[in-house]
Formats: structure tokens, C-alpha cells, sequence
């Protein structure tokens, strides 16, 4: 009960300092336009904002990042829907819906779905990390090496149900392009340098985010440029706001991807990409409108975006425990909190029982300040669909150009960018799905790391590592994953064969 | 007239206003940027970032804080040698990363020598067990284990100080097998590893584990330092050299994360920021701190801060050397071996007569 | 035939994937050659202690894949008449005609703008630069009539320099 106390708590101190709530709702916005630019990611503007929050005081300090990380996470969907191009990795699994739908016309209903479902999942996530966290974060310390290693595969392996025609080979071909590609660099067990010809820029390793904003920022430009009519979108704005019946009748799905989060946020390696990927698979696997996913349904808005945001919460329980960080914004928080002489971990709970209250406070105040800015500014933000995409997609040129500078600060991977962004427009002119590349670069260093440590630990015996049970279920997962593939693969290329002849 | 005479006095006073702050600004020209060679949130960057943050304060002026994470930061080492020497840009890294920059040939620029470093705190190692799911509780237990291969050793990477740590462990106390570790990535995670059963010994910098042995969920055999470390009325925990005299002569190789700066930076510049260097160290946020995280202020720079990084140098690079981790050895670029290391022969390279 | 160099073979309309069996032939054959170099490269790699934790066994599987999915997609392709598809795609005639088709320069002007942009990066401050790259692409373009586009092409990189340096404080090129 004295827990309760101490969220309500929170929330009076929160309304009392009026300095908290224009810091939540002053981050939120911040964040927001973070994650709106392709290319700069809910981590990387908390690395630049970290050194301001340090002459704050504690409370103002935990509210602004939290906004900040609430509001960049949730932001990366409005370009993704806009404009087709994913503004963070989270909200690469969001586009493939979403620009759907804004192609139909139904832009502001797709924006204004896709916050209320980030609100949604912060929500979830806040309400099982302020009454779960004791019993939850003993989960992160089931995962061992074995487990990242099969995780990483099984992800890997969602590659295939992405193929926009239902052949996944290709998705799988394109996932392991991208496995490839993240190979190249030192390696992190023995630094051993991998395909990188000498060079120096190499050996740093192919960076993920300009990697992302190429692959799906410049091949689009190039794309849509290239037609002697680019698209466009007729525009009436329609209703933002959803009606209440659509969430109702998603009501599964929610839950579902807001579980999914939850627990890829718990898992530490695994962050806001990794959650939203397997809640939209699982949501084109169990859905019922399942064979729709791809064409624009409001459903595979709901579910990658529910789960991105879910995973804020469950990073925070092993954060806030084990001081292990489930994603990498969060371990941004960690270094914040330790510079203002917070240590979470172990001790947390006994030294400043009040800290966890916090947070959850602190969260939901920033999810429902992502919230207001999200909806208010979807409707200018439809107007932007309007604007001819010969203007507007050169405009985008700069942006990503920022984007994967500022990530490395870099000027090879400008050119690494412009060079993803030719792989990603000669894949899509062969109708290769592009997800896959950039969760094959996300995951494959998981993969390859993990699975070398837990041979070492296991002293290189196979049989010790088939003996943990969770490790089985994942294993067994993803021998499922390979089979539905390989029989989805048959039927496909039987049907193609017969049509041939 | 008076009125006149007026604004001319106000007039210069602005003007004389206007080129002292312009003169007292140790960067005139922009925003100076520290580029830190590991990853945002990982240990080196919260070292450093609380240094950093006082020196802008004491500075009044913005520093930049830009992670450049690749090849044990040999990447952004190169990127600062790469770019003009005028004292806007800065590095920071591990002390035990500097050891690997020419045997592993990932960085020729890097060597200690071409910087001014700034160490503000060190971290001793620590050997963790956790005896309820190992059975390890002594040293002689882990000694026991490691010798009969039964023992595996956690170590964030191979290579690292506390990789070192555990390889200068071992010979003193006489273990013969060859010993397995596992990587995990961070320090944290690998006392994560150690509670959960998953790995029997980990080697950590110990300020990552100090809130695990407050709680009882992990016991340290020892540290490296040379005193006892009091955590508590109750928790005592003993130093590497009360072991015994066999582990006299295991080196300090503590690790620390200094803010370096290119040695043909412009004086101004370094002197200034040593000024401010000084200052951070003496507040008592740096104390709390460093308390909080299981860290020595230092205040370490000059003279005293190349001398003791060039030991550091020359046992990292023979470490990697040894553990077959660098193919290039350490003999090639003259680097002697820890225990014929001389100041006084090592010093010119620094520019010291 | 001369019009389906970029979609070659439509013989089955309304059925995407056959349409391309030219492109998954080469594409196929391009795998095998890929994952035989990343093969060799992997095996290549230093051993430390045993293959399974060395840097080269995960290069290795994936090079083993590549090849098996290059065979895949050249062996099924070819029976769509992959193979014939390919050597009508790769003839100098064809290809002669798709690298002079509209959509072929129209593209490539695009890419050389964002090329030269690129490339001259850090040679030319970022303003000017973005300033005379978005001048020439949407006067290229078509894309308003002049008196759009260069309030347009001059106000966007001041805002973006302005934006991103003093509220995100992000390093610029």
C-alpha cells in the first residue's frame, strides 16, 4: 500500500513543480521531432541531451529524458507513414501498413491510430513494470548467451514472412544480406578485423543507422524521383482519431504486442526494433486479417507500435534491478541516472524506494504529454502528404545526410549511407522486401556474439547447451519458423511453376 | 556634452566587456567536442561524462560529448589524430585501450605519447563469486577450480585491464590449466552471469558489481588495491596484497578514463583546461561520485599521468601479446616487457629529459 | 519484347513474381559468386582455439547459404525460362536500351545530384552546399515555378543548420 503512496505521490510533487510538467511536455515535443528526422534515433538525442539535464535536479531530470525517450520512440512513425521512410528503426515494421494507408487516403487516421497505440503500450509496459518488476526481472537473468543466440535466429528467421509476395526466400535472402553486411568490422570477442581490406573506417563496422536511413530514405528518393510522374496523395484530411470500435475489435492484437514488448524489453540486447518486427509477425500470423498485413490495415499500425513503446517499460525492470539495460536508450538513462548519483540495481529499492514510483509516474505523465503533442499535431502533419514529392523528397536529401553524420559523426558513413541506398533501390526494383536487411544487421551481431559465448562457456560441448529448457522452446520455435517458411516457399514456387506452364 | 561623454563611457566599457569575454573564452571559435571511443551508457562513458560536465562549469563554456564507438576506440583515436591539432577536439577512452592500438594495428596515432591525458579516477578489479551456485568462497577454492578446469572465468572482453587482471592472478598463484573465459560484453552483465549460476568467476571493474556485494547476491575474493576496502561496519573487503607475497608484485593496472588532448593542442588551451581539470577534481560532486561508483579521485595529470599510462601501455600490450590475442608483438615497436619497464629510458618519447 | 527490359517476361500478368525470372536468375548467380568470396574469406580467418567460437564460422554458414540460395533461385527460375530471360536482359541491345530509357536518366541525374552532394561534403559548408544542391534538383525536377524554389532552396539549410545545432546540438558535417 505504501507503494501506491509513493506513485501517488509522485504525481501530486509532479503537479506541485509546474517546472516538471513543461520539461515532460517540452522533451515529448523534442522527442517527437527526434524521431520524426530519419536517422536520428530516442538514443542518440539522449546522448546529446544528457550534459543539460546535469544541472537539473533529480526529479526534472528523470522527467525531461523519460519524455524525451517516450516522445523519439513514439515519433519515428510519422515518416514512416508520410513518407515511407522509417525515422528510427523501431518504426521500420510500421511503414509497411502505414504508408499503405496513407497511399489510400487515410494518412491522419494511420498518424493518429499509431499514437494512441505508442500511448497504449507505454501504458501497458508502466503498469507491469510498477507491480511485476519484483517477479519479472528474474527473467533477464534466464536469458544466457544460448538464449540471445536462438532469440537473434528466431528473429532473423521472421525475415521470411516479410516478403511483400509471399515468397520468403527472398526476405530471407535480404535478412541475410544484412547478417553479412553487420560481419563486416572488428569483431567483439577477439577484435578480429572482418572483411575490412585495411581499412580503418571498415574496421569501426557498418553503422546501422545509416545503413536504415539509406536503405529506405535514398532508395525511396530514387524510386519515386525516377517515375516522369511521381505519386501523389489526394488529400482530404479525414478523422485522426479512431473510432472506439477499431481498438475494441483489436483488443487481442493489443494485448498480444503489448506482451511482446514487454518481454523483448525485459530481454537485455533487444530493444525497440526487435519488439515491434515480432509484434507484427506474430499479428500477421495470428490475426485473422492476417493475409491483409502489407496492403495498409490498421492493424499492422497498432501492433509494432504497441509493442516499440511496450518495450520502454520492460527495459526499465532489469534497468532498475540488475542495472543492465534492456535497450540502448535505456542504458542512455542508466549513464544519466549514474551521473546524478542515482545507482540503479540491487540496491535501488533500499536506498531510494521512492525512485521506482518515479519513473512510473514520470513515464506515464511523458506518454500522455507524447500523446496530446501526437494528436495535435497530426493534422498539420497530414499536410505534409500533400506537398509534391518533388519538393519534399529533396528536402529529405540533407536530413539523412544529418542523420548518419551525426550518428558517427562521420563522413564515410554519408558515403556508406549513399551506398545502402543503392543496394536498397536495386532491391526494391526486384521486389525484395527491405525490412529483413536492416533486422539482419540489427541481429546479427547478436547471433554471431552470443552463439561464440555460450560455446565458450559450455568449453565448445554442444550437448550442455540442449539441455535448458528455455532454450528448447526457443529452439523449437524456431524449427517452426524455418518449416512454415519452407512450405510457404513450396506452395509459392509450385503456384509459380504451374502458372509458367 | 556629459550626455555624450556618457554613452562614449558606456560605449567602451562594452566594447572592452565584449573583447574580455571574447578573450577569456578558452574556445573562441566554437564548441569544443570530446570524442568518447565506446558506445553512449557503457562504463567509459559514464566516467567520463561527470568529469566533463564540471569542466563546463567551471569553464562557463559548452563541451560536446560525441560517442564514437569501434575497434576498442582505436577509431576515434584516429579520427582526433585525423583532424586539425587546434585544441576543439578531444578523446577519451580507457587507459588499458591504449596497450592494443599498435600490436593489434588499429591505431599507429594513438600512442600515449601524442596526448596530454587528464585522469581524474581509477577503478580497482575485482574477482566475484557467487558461492551459493558455485561453491567457489575462497581464493583456494578458485585457485582449486580453475586448476582442475572447472571453473570458468567472466570477463566483459578479452584484452580489457580486468582480462589482465585475471592473467597476472593466476601465474602468481600458480595455476596450470589454461583457463576458459567467457566474454559477456559489460561488467554488468557479467555479474548478472555470475548470480544466475551462469559463470563460476567474474573479473570486473569493481565499481559495476559494488551494489551486488552490498546486497549480499555477490562476494568479492579480492580487490586490486592495496588496502582493505571498508563497504560497511560488517563487510571488509581484502586487498590482491594481503594474499601473500606471491602477489607483491602484481602491477596497479587500475583502470582510468582520462580526457585526452593532441600534445600539439595550443598552450592556452591545455592550461586551461588542466585549471579546470584541477578544480573538477577538488568538488564534492567528483567525491559522491566516485564513492557512489567504487572509484579513487585521482587527479592525475602531467609527468605522473604519462608515466603511469606507459606502464599501463607496455603490460596491456604484452598482455594481448601473451593470451595470443595480438599476432604482432610488442618487441616490433620497442615496447618492453612490464617487468623491464624504466621510466627513465621511456620518458623521451613523452618529450622529458 | 523491346519495352519489357525492366519487367521482363509478363507472360503471367498479374502474377509478380514470374515476371522477374531474368533478374532471379542473374540474381541467383550473383549469390552463388557472393557467398563463394564471403566462403573463402571466412575460412581464411584466424582460428582461435576451435572453429565453432573463431571469427570465421558465422561468415562461413552465411557464405554456405548464399550459395545454396543462389542455386535455389537460379535452379527454379530457369525452369520459368530464367536463363534465356538473362541472356535477353544482358544483350548489348537490351541493355543499351534500358540505360537510354527515360526512367534509367531520369533516375541517374537524381543520383548524380545526391552524388556530387555527397561528395562535396565537408569541402563546402553544409548551408551553401544544401542551397545549391536542392536549387539544381528542383530545378531539374520541375518542381514549382522559380519563385518557390529559391525561397524554398535558401530557407530549408539556413532553418536545418539553425535547428540542429543550437536546439539538438548535433555535430554537422
Amino acid at each position: 500500500m505504501e507503494y501506491f503512496q509513493h506513485i501517488f505521490g509522485m504525481f501530486a510533487a509532479m503537479a506541485k513543480d509546474p517546472w516538471i510538467i513543461a520539461l515532460i511536455f517540452g522533451g515529448a515535443v523534442m522527442g517527437l521531432l527526434v524521431g520524426v528526422i530519419p536517422g536520428l534515433t530516442a538514443t542518440m538525442a539522449l546522448a546529446l541531451l544528457i550534459n543539460i539535464s546535469y544541472g537539473m535536479p533529480l526529479e526534472r531530470a528523470v522527467a525531461f529524458l523519460l519524455a524525451v525517450y517516450v516522445g523519439a520512440t513514439s515519433g519515428g512513425l510519422c515518416s514512416a507513414i508520410m513518407i515511407n521512410i522509417p525515422g528510427t528503426p523501431a518504426a521500420a515494421a510500421t511503414s509497411l501498413d502505414g504508408f499503405p494507408l496513407a497511399k489510400k487516403g487515410m494518412g491522419g487516421l494511420a498518424l493518429g491510430t499509431g499514437f494512441i497505440a505508442s500511448f497504449i503500450g507505454t501504458v501497458f509496459s508502466i503498469l507491469i513494470m510498477l507491480t511485476l518488476t519484483p517477479v519479472l526481472y528474474r527473467l533477464a537473468m534466464k536469458f544466457g548467451h544460448w538464449e540471445m543466440f536462438l532469440l537473434a535466429l528466431f528473429g532473423i528467421m521472421i525475415c521470411g514472412s516479410m516478403s511483400t509476395d509471399k515468397d520468403p526466400i527472398k526476405g530471407w535472402i535480404v535478412g541475410f544480406l544484412g547478417f553479412a553486411l553487420s560481419m563486416v568490422g572488428m569483431e567483439e570477442i577477439y577484435a578480429f578485423p572482418r572483411f575490412t581490406f585495411g581499412s580503418l573506417q571498415l574496421k569501426g563496422g557498418i553503422p546501422l543507422i545509416a545503413t536504415l536511413i539509406g536503405v529506405f530514405g535514398i532508395s525511396e528518393v530514387l524510386g519515386v524521383l525516377q517515375e516522369s510522374v511521381p505519386y501523389k496523395i489526394e488529400g482530404k484530411i479525414g478523422r485522426i482519431i479512431p473510432p472506439l470500435g477499431v481498438f475494441r475489435s483489436l483488443l487481442p492484437s493489443v494485448l498480444r504486442s503489448g506482451v511482446i514488448g514487454v518481454i523483448i524489453g525485459i530481454i537485455p540486447g533487444a530493444g525497440e526494433d526487435v519488439g515491434a518486427w515480432l509484434a507484427y509477425d506474430m499479428g500477421k500470423r495470428r490475426s485473422k486479417d492476417g493475409d491483409k498485413f502489407g496492403t495498409g490495415v490498421l492493424e499492422g499500425v497498432v501492433c509494432p507500435e504497441v509493442a516499440n513503446n511496450a518495450v520502454i517499460g520492460g527495459a526499465m525492470i532489469p534497468l532498475l534491478t540488475l542495472a543492465v539495460p534492456g535497450s540502448p536508450p535505456a542504458a542512455m538513462f542508466l549513464a544519466a541516472m549514474n551521473l546524478h548519483g542515482v545507482r540503479p540495481g540491487p540496491m535501488l529499492n533500499i536506498e531510494n524506494p521512492a525512485f521506482l514510483p518515479m519513473v512510473g509516474a514520470a513515464l506515464m505523465c511523458a506518454s500522455l504529454a507524447m500523446l496530446f503533442w501526437g494528436l495535435l499535431l497530426a493534422k498539420p502533419m497530414v499536410g505534409i502528404l500533400k506537398i509534391k514529392r518533388e519538393i519534399l523528397l529533396p528536402l529529405v536529401v540533407p536530413l539523412t545526410v544529418i542523420g548518419a553524420y551525426g550518428g558517427g559523426v562521420r563522413i564515410f558513413d554519408v558515403y556508406l549511407m549513399l551506398f545502402a541506398g543503392v543496394i536498397g533501390y536495386v532491391l526494391r526494383q526486384m521486389d525484395y522486401p527491405l525490412a529483413p536487411m536492416v533486422l539482419g544487421l540489427i541481429l546479427g551481431p547478436l547471433a554471431d556474439v552470443s552463439f561464440r559465448q555460450a560455446l565458450m562457456q559450455s568449453r565448445g560441448r554442444v550437448m550442455p547447451l540442449l539441455e535448458r529448457p528455455i532454450g528448447l522452446i526457443l529452439l523449437a520455435a524456431v524449427a517452426w519458423l524455418i518449416w512454415t517458411g519452407a512450405v510457404r516457399a513450396r506452395t509459392y514456387y509450385r503456384k509459380m511453376d504451374a502458372q509458367t506452364e | 556634452m556629459k550626455k555624450y561623454g556618457f554613452l562614449a563611457a558606456a560605449f567602451l566599457v562594452l566594447v572592452l566587456a565584449a573583447g574580455a569575454s571574447a578573450a577569456d573564452k578558452v574556445w573562441e571559435k566554437g564548441t569544443p567536442t570530446v570524442f568518447v571511443g565506446f558506445g553512449a551508457g557503457g562504463g567509459t562513458d559514464t566516467a567520463v561524462r561527470p568529469l566533463i560536465a564540471l569542466m563546463e562549469e567551471r569553464l562557463g563554456e559548452t563541451i560536446n560529448v560525441v560517442n564514437m564507438p569501434g575497434a576498442a576506440s582505436a577509431v576515434a583515436a584516429e579520427h582526433v589524430m585525423g583532424l586539425a591539432k587546434d585544441g576543439y577536439s578531444m578523446f577519451s577512452t580507457g587507459s588499458g585501450c591504449f596497450g592494443g592500438f599498435l600490436v593489434t594495428d588499429t591505431s599507429k596515432q594513438g600512442v600515449p605519447w601524442n596526448w596530454w591525458g587528464f585522469h581524474h579516477i581509477q577503478g580497482p578489479a575485482a574477482l566475484v563469486v557467487n558461492p551459493e551456485k558455485s561453491g567457489i568462497n575462497t581464493v583456494e577454492d578458485a585457485v582449486k577450480a580453475l586448476n582442475e578446469g572447472k571453473a570458468s572465468v567472466g570477463v566483459s572482453s578479452l584484452g580489457a585491464g580486468i582480462h589482465a587482471f585475471v592473467e597476472a592472478f593466476a601465474r602468481a598463484a600458480g595455476v596450470k590449466e589454461k583457463i576458459n573465459y567467457v566474454t559477456s560484453g559489460g561488467d554488468g552483465k557479467t555479474c548478472v552471469a555470475v548470480m544466475a549460476g551462469e559463470i563460476e568467476i567474474g573479473s570486473i571493474s569493481f565499481s559495476a558489481g559494488i551494489d551486488y556485494v552490498r546486497a549480499g547476491q555477490l562476494k568479492v575474493l579480492f580487490l586490486n588495491r592495496n588496502d582493505e576496502l571498508k563497504l560497511s561496519d560488517t563487510l571488509a573487503i581484502p586487498p590482491i596484497t594481503s594474499l601473500g607475497a606471491a602477489y607483491k608484485d602484481i602491477p596497479n593496472l587500475a583502470e582510468t578514463w582520462p580526457v585526452m588532448i593532441p600534445r600539439e593542442a595550443p598552450k592556452a588551451i591545455v592550461d586551461k583546461l588542466q585549471e579546470a581539470f584541477v578544480w573538477a577534481c577538488q568538488q564534492p560532486e567528483m567525491k559522491e561520485f566516485a564513492e557512489k561508483m567504487g572509484y579513487q579521485v585521482i587527479t592525475r595529470y602531467g609527468e605522473e599521468a604519462d608515466r603511469v599510462l606507459d606502464y599501463q601501455y607496455a603490460a596491456y600490450a604484452w598482455i594481448l601479446y601473451d593470451s595470443g590475442l595480438a599476432e604482432t608483438s610488442p618487441e616490433k615497436f620497442s615496447i618492453p616487457r612490464p617487468e623491464n619497464w624504466d621510466w627513465n629510458k621511456e620518458k623521451a618519447k613523452y618529450g622529458y629529459k | 519484347m523491346s519495352e519489357q527490359t525492366q519487367k521482363p517476361t509478363s507472360e503471367a500478368a498479374g502474377f509478380r513474381g514470374s515476371r522477374l525470372a531474368g533478374a532471379d536468375f542473374i540474381t541467383g548467380v550473383l549469390l552463388i559468386l557472393f557467398g563463394a568470396a564471403f566462403l573463402a574469406g571466412a575460412l581464411n580467418m584466424r582460428v582461435y582455439q576451435r572453429f565453432l567460437i573463431s571469427p570465421g564460422f558465422f561468415p562461413a554458414i552465411l557464405g554456405v547459404l548464399f550459395i545454396f540460395f543462389g542455386i535455389f533461385l537460379a535452379c527454379t527460375s530457369s525452369r520459368r525460362g530464367g536463363c534465356a530471360d538473362a541472356l535477353r536482359i544482358l544483350s548489348p541491345a537490351s541493355l543499351k536500351k534500358s540505360f537510354t530509357s527515360p526512367v534509367f536518366k531520369k533516375g541517374g541525374v537524381v543520383f548524380l545530384l545526391i552524388l556530387g552532394y555527397v561528395a562535396l561534403l565537408g569541402v563546402i559548408s553544409f548551408v551553401y552546399l544544401s542551397m545549391a544542391y536542392l536549387l539544381l534538383t528542383f530545378f531539374f525536377l520541375k518542381a514549382a515555378r522559380w519563385y518557390w524554389i529559391i525561397p524554398i532552396a535558401i530557407a530549408a539549410p539556413v532553418i536545418v543548420q539553425y535547428v540542429f545545432t543550437q536546439i539538438f546540438r548535433i555535430p554537422m558535417p
